[in-house]
């Protein structure tokens, strides 16, 4: 795969992968809590609920603030493209930041709240919903940007802002991404809890929601198909989108090797691995398209900022990365460590 | 279902450049409530929590755990709705973002950059208690604070460029030899930065002052509640007598760069020397006059640019369709500068007993006092960003970009429009419930 554009636009772009699949990786896991809690049973709720209290309190807001990095670096360094999905996919960007606000408010105001009485279930009932509701936007968004032409010459509100998005490829798309953020979830909460009482019901959940997940991914393929998706149907012969839907899927056979394993980061670094190899294949299949329009292709080198912004943006990126970087990863050791005492004050 | 179906003949036709100018400016005006408390409030939890490792006392324990809780609420709300905000930038104004974009980028980044360390900073502070070393843990709330302003004062260059536009040459509708660094630099950054700053401690620190004064009120735990107001009130006060300084100095900075903008705050229709300060008063447009009002000579000149025999601009300089709304921006810009007088001169009060009559702060009446002006901050604040965003108008890029010019194609914007205002208005409702339950708990 060769690299035409020139290295400002080939970095630029690759900080917005990387800023995505942090997001995926990081986020996944607090929206993945979310739609696994629809499923937990009624009087085990409340344990489930300090469990992944805990495990999502001090890292929560940290990790959603990647897709606000991906968005700020798309608008800044790929202006032309980020204004074509601006453009027509108002409608789904709209439904994912009511996802966005619904878990995020809900969330904190549900641990906060001085009385707890029946309002937590409101509270509840809003962040399982926008819990689900948001990954399927992803997906849909997701969806759309690799197959779905923007209707740039469409006349009508339904033809341009809502054929733009609309399609069962999407939609499968958000399916798949709502299994595979549970999935995600799963492991991660099964890798902390490796010796509460969780284990059982974490392993079940590890094993429904694969196999939805590879359903599902079965089924983004499938409709591929059936619609000629030019992108999916390249990748049979791509080798490095072979190579990676391989990996997934023998990674996701060595998880259950491992599961027995008590050790907490070989599963997460396992999941992360699968994670990667899916990204990894989709921006193989997707590259070097940032979306298509019916008035041409927005691509990496057509759509790009001038070289001196996207120097600037890279040199705050470098910054960036020297102070947060070290910092997160501060947090992480110290929540995100195998506990080994008891010594375990709760939060505020 | 009638009365729906009649507030609808209203909304339902409304131009959609107004429907995103106002989704835009509700969102901006909750938003800016609650990144303002993340900014401010952090620094009064450290302080109280620099109490608690050095006296040691039982009450700084609960009022930092306390202020904890409400950074944490007020953090998040601010974080959601930030999120919008970033994304409306785009979904409202694709044409503004396709050519500030990449010259907004820049204070973006740095602003990402801040508000991620922020947010680090925070999730370490509210779960470390007990996990990290106590000074490292203190250094965390510290950092949340420092953040927060870092934050604040690189989103605001950008709306500072949007104010003063550089860094580029607009060419056949187009910007050309585009300087990023430029436009982090622009001149208007200083005066909003440093003024916003100023608005964010002196608005949270005296909201939370009045809190603790009329839990006061109600008797129980004195002990905690003088504590806290010990901590709030002085700060509060510091900030409004320089809010005073920092006002002056934008005054005269609007004054020398945008003077159409400081024309329409002032009601000055005509061009004059010397200028005269119209105190209150409506703006009527098609007169072009101020009904009501009281006139004081020369005073403007020193306002504007301390010199009583200046010339000030007035808005018959440029032709009506670069004039901003006077009305809203005449009302608003005198609305805060009484407020900040109000302030001021309060201040000055709770400076003079705080050093030699410090019994009177517990007076029923002074409690009172503080009470009553317990909003007041906000609203100034509300009417300040009021004032510089419509004062702005009818450009979204001054000089450059029309905001007519910059909306989203995509119809039907008075639907969002509803839709964001009963989402907010709900939000404010359920953030206001828990602030009440809470304080219920503890006063």
């Amino acid at each position: 795969m060769m690299l035409h554009e020139p290295r400002e636009v080939v970095l630029t772009a690759f900080f917005i992968g990387v800023s995505l699949f942090l997001y995926v990786l990081l986020g996944g896991g607090d929206f993945g809590a979310g739609i696994l809690e629809r499923f937990v049973p009624q009087p085990m709720r409340r344990d489930w609920q300090e469990m992944t209290g805990k495990a999502m309190g001090p890292v929560w807001e940290a990790n959603h603030i990647w897709l606000i990095v991906a968005v700020v670096l798309l608008f800044a360094g790929f202006p032309m493209a980020f204004d074509q999905m601006v453009r027509f996919f108002h409608l789904p960007l709209l439904l994912l930041l009511l996802g966005i606000v619904g878990r995020g408010c809900a969330f904190v105001f549900r641990h906060y709240d001085v009385v707890k009485d029946r309002s937590q279930l409101y509270y509840t009932g809003v962040f399982v919903g926008s819990s689900t509701l948001t990954p399927f936007v992803l997906g849909i968004l997701v969806g759309s940007v690799m197959v779905r032409p923007v209707r740039t010459f469409a006349v009508g509100y339904v033809s341009s802002y809502v054929m733009s998005w609309c399609s069962p490829f999407a939609f499968v798309m958000g399916g798949f991404m709502v299994a595979l953020f549970a999935y995600v979830a799963a492991v991660y909460l099964l890798a902390e809890n490796q010796h509460s009482l969780w284990r059982t019901w974490l392993i079940r959940a590890v094993f429904v929601s694969q196999v939805v997940s590879v359903v599902m991914g079965g089924g983004v393929f499938a409709v591929a198909w059936f619609q000629q998706i030019s992108p999916l149907v390249a990748m049979w012969h791509s080798t490095w989108g072979w190579i990676c839907l391989v990996s997934a899927t023998l990674l996701g056979s060595v998880l259950w090797v491992v599961i027995r394993h008590r050790g907490v980061w070989t599963l997460r670094l396992l999941v992360g691995a699968q994670l990667a190899c899916i990204f990894a294949g989709w921006v193989v299949l997707q590259y070097p398209v940032l979306v298509f329009s019916q008035e041409g292709t927005w691509t990496l080198s057509n759509s790009a900022a001038p070289r001196p912004v996207l120097r600037a943006l890279l040199s705050v990126l470098l910054l960036g990365s020297c102070l947060v970087l070290p910092a997160l990863a501060y947090l992480f050791r110290v929540f995100k460590r195998a506990e080994k005492s008891s010594f375990d004050k709760e939060g505020v | 279902m009638m009365g729906v179906k009649s507030i609808l003949c209203y909304i339902k036709p409304m131009d959609n450049v107004f429907a995103a100018r106002g989704q835009m400016a509700l969102s901006l005006g909750f938003h800016i409530v609650f990144a303002v408390v993340g900014m401010a409030m952090p620094w009064l939890m450290a302080l109280a929590h620099y109490r608690l490792l050095t006296r040691n006392e039982e009450r700084y324990l609960v009022l930092t755990k306390l202020w904890s809780k409400g950074v944490a609420v007020f953090f998040a709300v601010g974080a959601v709705s930030g999120t919008v905000l970033s994304f409306e930038l785009g979904l409202l104004w694709p044409t503004f973002m396709k050519h500030a974009g990449p010259l907004i980028g820049m204070p973006f980044s740095l602003e990402g950059v801040a508000f991620f360390l922020e947010a680090i900073a925070l999730g370490l502070f509210l779960y470390g208690w007990g996990k990290i070393p106590r000074w490292v843990h203190w250094g965390c709330g510290v950092l949340v604070g420092v953040a927060g302003i870092a934050s604040a004062w690189f989103v605001v260059s950008a709306n500072a460029w949007m104010n003063s536009p550089r860094g580029f040459v607009w060419v056949h509708q187009h910007a050309e030899n585009v300087n990023p660094w430029a436009s982090l630099c622009n001149p208007a950054v200083i005066s909003e930065g440093i003024h916003m700053i100023i608005a964010a401690f002196l608005a949270t620190s005296l909201a939370i002052a009045g809190l603790h004064a009329l839990a006061l009120l109600k008797g129980k735990n004195k002990e905690l509640h003088q504590g806290a107001m010990r901590l709030a009130l002085p700060v509060a006060a510091v900030a409004a007598l320089l809010q005073v300084v920092s006002g002056d100095y934008s005054a005269r900075d609007v004054a020398h760069r945008q003077p159409v903008k400081f024309a329409a705050m002032e009601a000055l229709f005509h061009t004059e020397q010397p200028a005269a300060f119209v105190l209150g008063g409506i703006p009527n447009e098609r007169t072009q006059s101020v009904r009501g009002g009281i006139y004081i000579p020369k005073l403007l000149g020193f306002l504007a640019h301390h010199d009583f025999q200046a010339r000030v601009i007035g808005l018959d300089s440029v032709a009506k369709g670069e004039r901003p709304p006077v009305v809203v921006t005449h009302v608003a810009f005198q609305l805060m500068i009484a407020i900040g007088t109000l302030l001021a001169g309060g201040a000055l009060v709770v400076l003079f007993t705080r050093w030699l009559r410090p019994l009177w702060w517990w007076h029923r009446k002074f409690l009172r006092g503080v009470v009553l002006v317990m909003p007041l901050g906000f609203v100034a604040l509300e009417a300040g960003w009021t004032v510089t965003e419509v004062g702005r108008q009818p450009w979204i890029i001054y000089g450059v970009l029309r905001t007519k010019d910059a909306v989203t194609p995509m119809p039907g914007l008075w639907g969002t429009f509803v839709l964001f205002a009963i989402i907010y208005l709900f939000l404010a409702g359920m953030v206001a419930w828990l602030l009440r339950r809470q304080f219920h708990d503890v006063a």
